[in-house]
């Protein structure tokens, strides 16, 4: 017996989109000073605590979704300190498994160059993050164009202001 | 009459001490300057005291909005973010993990140097990390068993798939590696060897048939605890992960279940794919009193070109879907719009795509040929004629290479 297959065929993965490149990240709020810290799909950070050190997988709408930390026994008990460079390191290793097994390939990292640049920790958690095979930025999503929709026969243009939009600035 | 005119007119010796007092019309003036409403017996629609020289209708704002702190003391991210809802666990309770290494002082100083090193590299692969959060970043609970819902993971399931290819939470598997059954092997947790595991395979994503539920893969029940899966009873034979033609990733999970008795599941072994659809949160619900999830595992796989020979082999053909995307948004169309607009971009935006898909096949057709469809080597080679008789527009229109300029020569017929 021939099966019939739906016309209009839905796929409930709540992540297929972001990993169909459909998804846009976010751009940032106007004013904010670093809009670029905004936009991501997934974001790698590392929590310098007191006595402890975190990294985060961060999903820019649902928050946290994985994470490693020295607070776990069996990851401290492999360490000698909870707080040391290496332990940043092994934090990186672990979160990259982490993510990979999730499937999540691609995540932008979560502090600045400069800030990367000057802190050890972060320095060793970052290198530790790729050598493990996570890459550490996010290909652009594709848009929506002739190209992935044969209905989108238009171009879109930039509509520019006139004088008069901008009488109160001059 | 200007004074000047006057005592043009009239010789100093008759004319007046002071000037004549010449009436100007001052009404027409205060017209041209401020307008005809001022002399209307009602300028404004409220009457008030304003002075007359104000002679527009004031603006009326509408009434401020106003936002009283009190009410906004959340930050956005406080504000967006999703109420947290108490959820329910339908599993047991979590197995508490006592890891108590004792370092030996010699330890110590082999860690120490090690790690000072940065040559300290800790055993990654036995760390055991039951993250609930992933599943609910993929929404594994919500689509089996409805929202609100989850279990721990309390008893070790270990699937692999062609030896090597575990399956994790959520990683990434080609339908290609799970073309044949996956090695299973279950924790035995009972004591003295009571109680039974069933292991159900499931597809969150690929049911095709307009019934509700998901598509069941596999499944094995009554499997003896402590006994490989052989052991149990197989209703429903393995079928590989169907993950059709440009519908992305599917999720396909293998959720394990604990029964202190045997269960019968009460649904036909049939192996189409319409017999394979059920309901897992009906399923669930029906034997609920005897079944209890123990353990899951995921992983998300796309098409390949295994799906289409599956599907062969079933009788089936290999449907193609495309992404619909939801419609770009356009403003409405105007005879006259508010701000000037490029003509000819502005009308394209309301051609019917059928209508431009029948221009370009036409165009394409005058130029070449149905078996010669190669992209000339210059663009446009009366550039410089072109651009001193056409105008911007349709010059424009032969140099566009991208979008609907791409299709004519790229363009399946």
């Amino acid at each position: 017996m021939a099966s019939r297959f739906v016309k209009n065929f839905v796929n409930r993965n709540p992540r297929n989109n972001e990993l169909m490149g459909r998804q846009a990240a976010n751009t940032g709020y106007q004013f904010e000073k670093n809009r670029a810290s905004r936009s991501y799909i997934y974001k790698v950070e590392l929590v310098e605590g007191k006595s402890h050190r975190e990294g985060r997988l961060v999903h820019y709408q649902d928050g946290v979704v994985i994470s490693a930390s020295t607070k776990e026994p069996s990851i401290a008990s492999q360490l000698y300190s909870k707080t040391d460079t290496s332990a940043a390191l092994n934090i990186g290793r672990v979160l990259a498994l982490r993510c990979l097994q999730s499937g999540i390939h691609f995540a932008m990292p979560g502090a600045t160059k400069e800030a990367i640049e000057k802190s050890q920790h972060q320095t060793y958690f970052f290198k530790a993050l790729q050598e493990e095979g996570l890459t550490l930025n996010e290909p652009s999503h594709l848009e929506h164009s002739y190209e992935t929709d044969k209905s989108f026969t238009w171009k879109r243009y930039p509509l520019k202001p006139t004088r008069q939009d901008k009488l109160d600035e001059l | 009459m200007s004074a000047a005119q006057y005592a043009r007119l009239v010789p100093k010796k008759y004319r007046s001490r002071t000037l004549p007092k010449v009436d100007r019309p001052w009404r027409p003036r205060v017209i041209a300057w401020a307008g005809p409403a001022a002399f209307y017996p009602n300028r404004f629609y409220e009457i008030d005291k304003w002075y007359k020289a104000r002679i527009d209708k004031p603006e009326k704002l509408p009434e401020m909005h106003i936002i009283d702190p009190a009410n906004h003391m959340k930050s956005l991210s406080e504000l967006m973010k999703n109420p947290e809802i108490d959820q329910i666990n339908i599993g047991f309770k979590k197995r508490e993990e006592v890891v108590k290494v004792e370092k030996s002082a010699e330890d110590r100083v082999e860690l120490e140097r090690k790690s000072r090193h940065m040559q300290l590299k800790i055993d990654i692969s036995s760390l055991a990390s039951e993250n609930l959060q992933v599943y609910r970043h993929f929404r594994v609970f919500d689509d089996l068993f409805g929202e609100n819902v989850f279990f721990e993971n309390v008893q070790k399931l270990d699937v692999a798939f062609q030896d090597h290819h575990l399956v994790h939470s959520g990683n990434m598997l080609t339908a290609e590696t799970t073309v044949s059954p996956p090695e299973i092997s279950i924790e035995s947790v009972g004591k003295g060897g009571s109680g039974f595991n069933t292991i159900l395979m499931v597809n969150l994503d690929g049911n095709a048939t307009e019934a509700p539920g998901e598509l069941i893969h596999w499944l094995v029940s009554n499997i003896p605890d402590g006994e490989g899966i052989q052991k149990g009873e197989e209703v429903m034979k393995y079928l590989q992960p169907l993950p059709f033609y440009g519908t992305g990733y599917h999720r396909v999970a293998f959720v394990l279940f604990r029964h202190s008795e045997k269960v019968d599941f009460k649904i036909g072994g049939g192996s189409s794919l319409e017999e394979r659809v059920h309901s897992i949160s009906d399923l669930y619900k029906s034997h609920e009193s005897q079944l209890t999830p123990s353990a899951i595992r995921f992983f998300q796989t796309s098409y390949d070109k295994s799906v289409k020979t599956a599907l062969h082999s079933l009788g089936l053909k290999s449907p193609l879907y495309e992404y619909e995307y939801r419609q770009a948004l356009k403003p409405a169309q105007r005879e006259f719009p508010e701000k000037p607009q490029p003509f000819d971009l502005y009308l394209d935006m309301y051609r019917d795509p059928k209508e431009v898909e029948k221009d370009i096949l036409e165009k394409r057709l005058a130029e070449v040929k149905l078996d010669h469809v190669e992209e000339p080597e210059w663009i446009d080679p009366n550039w410089v004629e072109n651009k001193k008789t056409l105008p911007a527009w349709q010059h424009d229109r032969i140099l566009e290479r991208r979008g609907v300029g791409h299709a004519k020569y790229h363009n399946d017929l």
